[in-house]
């Protein structure tokens, strides 16, 4: 792979089983090193996403490239140097998780010396080390995800995909594992794609996010730049019609949206704006109630950014 | 983070390619499968004919009564064809409705291996593990006559066919039983329910077969019959009395006549081959589950 190019790169991909399109026109570029956080409602079309970059699937339409391989016809180079570790449960629960893990090692095409080598190693890495000999049918929710990215490290992969990482687990476990998530980006050659629900974790360990919606990208890049423009905007409460003044905000040209019972101007880079928002509203004769900056987070992001694009998805429709 | 932890080791090694996966594969389900104390009862109960022959003294079989001798072999090859099904179901059922059941799809697809790989893995499995109770007993069970015997190596020799039609005979129920429960196992996620659809399936053939031939009298029926078309088939490779197997037809009811062990053949052939496919195209789509 040339050096910096990215780890993950799709252009107008799209999927289409039948009449349903799980991904539409996704174009992504992920930079090499460090984790990304890939968020969606469900049937966003993120499983499909993973389905395609391991090569699983092939796209209808578009072209992606994944550690600089096609992913219509080298699939299986793909997958060889892809970790994968699925959302759902997929154990053999009648042998240990050496045995496991050094199975699917084998399957890999590692030796059997340097499988059952890498098996103890990742077992022990993720925290089982006491608990390799057991049967992982014994095992609670917390260690069998914890098999799981023991089984997607044992290749040491360039690129590790992990859906749900932190599914089932208490939170001395999810802690646990997110700081394992941590650990394993520190190695810069490698990439980790994180899918989750929780944007907690999300927030905690991924420095980049692609939220999806509807097999459609809806927004993508840095988290801190991203939650660092949220806080951009201003936050009003006014007593009085506030639809009437959200017209007026757009009239002058300011970007304005109702969030519950309060209004959310985007302010973006201009510093005039207070001063621009604090006329109108003299203006309309509305009495201000509160007025300051909102707390941003990857929540407000995910829940603004999937609430607008659905809005638009139903003005569309009633066109 | 564990406290025995020392940090994330990278590994370099190298990598084998497909063959090795398959083999890997074929280790992997031969050793999953012995670790089940039926199967081992199984291969014990096949394996009697053997612990037998290395009792009883062969000696004094003179070069007249050879037949005698190999009769051995012959009647190890017969008394196999009852234990193979159920050898088969045991075996067999749980290898593709395992990973179903258990979801081990996700596990072994998204990595680099291809489901031709993953279907000769567990064919190869499964024909290891069949060939512990018929392929090597009965080489040893020719191996132990020649040992116990005073006759000439050249007697052997001219007989040597007969271990070979009976590997021959072996590979072919070992294909066909393969087959039938490989697709079985591939369209149920319970392996129990793939060994009851390969009984239904013997059982129902030679009954319905039997009831048609019966009914019209029309040897052509009895085709349809997977233990006749299996004993037809055994008698023909192993050059047994055909016309003993004639008059005991007769005697219990029937019309005597015999079908060619040809057709039989064809028949058994055309079976293993069409679920052959069906497994094949079974697993190439599951990726998409």
């Amino acid at each position: 792979m040339v050096e910096n190019a990215p780890v993950i790169e799709t252009f107008r991909i799209s999927k289409n089983y039948g009449l349903v399109e799980a991904v539409k026109d996704l174009t992504v570029s992920i930079p090499q090193g460090g984790t990304v956080g890939l968020l969606g409602p469900n049937g966003a079309g993120k499983s499909t996403t993973i389905k395609l970059l391991l090569g699983l699937v092939n796209p209808s339409l578009g072209e992606g490239k994944v550690l600089g391989m096609d992913i219509r016809t080298k699939g299986l180079e793909i997958r060889d140097r892809v970790g994968y570790m699925p959302e759902h449960d997929c154990f053999i629960g009648d042998i240990d998780a050496v045995k496991y893990v050094m199975h699917l090692g084998r399957m890999n095409g590692m030796s059997v010396a340097d499988a059952l080598r890498r098996a103890h190693e990742v077992l022990y890495y993720v925290g089982l080390g006491e608990s390799r000999y057991r049967k992982i049918e014994t095992f609670s929710l917390g260690m069998k995800q914890r098999v799981k990215l023991a089984q997607a490290l044992i290749h040491d992969p360039e690129l590790l995909i992990l859906d749900e990482p932190t599914t089932g687990m208490d939170p001395d476990g999810r802690i646990d594992m997110l700081e394992l998530i941590k650990d394993i980006a520190k190695c810069e050659d490698k990439t980790l794609v994180m899918c989750s629900h929780i944007l907690a974790d999300v927030e905690r360990v991924c420095d980049r996010v692609v939220i999806m919606n509807r097999g459609k990208l809806v927004r993508t890049g840095s988290l801190k730049e991203l939650v660092e423009g949220k806080k951009e905007a201003i936050i009003l409460r006014v007593k009085g019609d506030s639809n009437l003044l959200i017209d007026k905000f757009e009239r002058e040209g300011i970007s304005a949206e109702l969030r519950d019972d309060a209004i959310l101007v985007f302010a973006g880079n201009n510093p005039s704006i207070k001063k621009k928002v604090m006329e109108i509203m003299a203006e309309a004769k509305m009495q201000l109630r509160y007025f300051g900056k909102p707390t941003a987070s990857l929540e407000d992001l995910f829940l603004s950014t999937i609430s607008y694009e659905e809005e638009a998805e139903r003005e569309k429709a009633s066109i | 983070m564990s406290i025995e932890s020392l940090g994330y080791k990278e590994w370099e090694g190298q990598k084998h390619g497909r063959f090795y996966k398959v083999l890997s594969l074929v280790d992997y389900e031969v050793r999953h499968a012995w670790s089940s104390i039926w199967v081992k009862i199984l291969i014990i109960i096949a394996w009697l004919p053997v612990l037998i022959i290395f009792l009883v003294p062969v000696t004094e079989i003179s070069e007249e009564g050879v037949d005698r001798a190999f009769y051995n072999l012959v009647s190890f090859t017969t008394s196999i064809t009852i234990w193979l099904p159920i050898m088969a179901g045991l075996i067999g059922g749980g290898l593709i409705a395992n990973d179903k059941n258990n979801k081990m799809f996700s596990m072994y697809f998204s990595r680099p291996l291809r489901r031709e790989d993953y279907i000769a893995g567990k064919v190869g499995g499964f024909a290891v593990l069949m060939s512990i109770p018929t392929i090597v007993p009965a080489l040893i069970i020719y191996i132990v006559l020649i040992g116990k015997s005073d006759l000439s190596l050249l007697v052997f020799i001219k007989k040597s066919w007969l271990l070979g039609a009976a590997w021959l005979y072996f590979i072919l129920l070992i294909a066909l039983f393969g087959s039938l429960v490989l697709f079985l196992s591939s369209v149920v996620t319970d392996s129990k329910y793939a060994v009851v659809g390969l009984f239904t399936i013997v059982i129902l053939s030679d009954l319905i077969a039997n009831l048609l031939w019966l009914a019209s009298d029309n040897e052509i029926y009895r085709l349809g019959s997977l233990t006749f078309n299996l004993e037809n088939i055994l008698a023909e490779f192993l050059g047994i009395d055909q016309s003993t197997l004639q008059l005991a037809d007769q005697q219990n009811g029937g019309v005597g006549g015999l079908v060619s062990a040809w057709k039989s053949l064809v028949v058994i052939v055309g079976i293993t081959s069409f679920m052959s496919v069906l497994t094949l195209l079974r697993l190439l789509s599951l990726e998409e589950e």
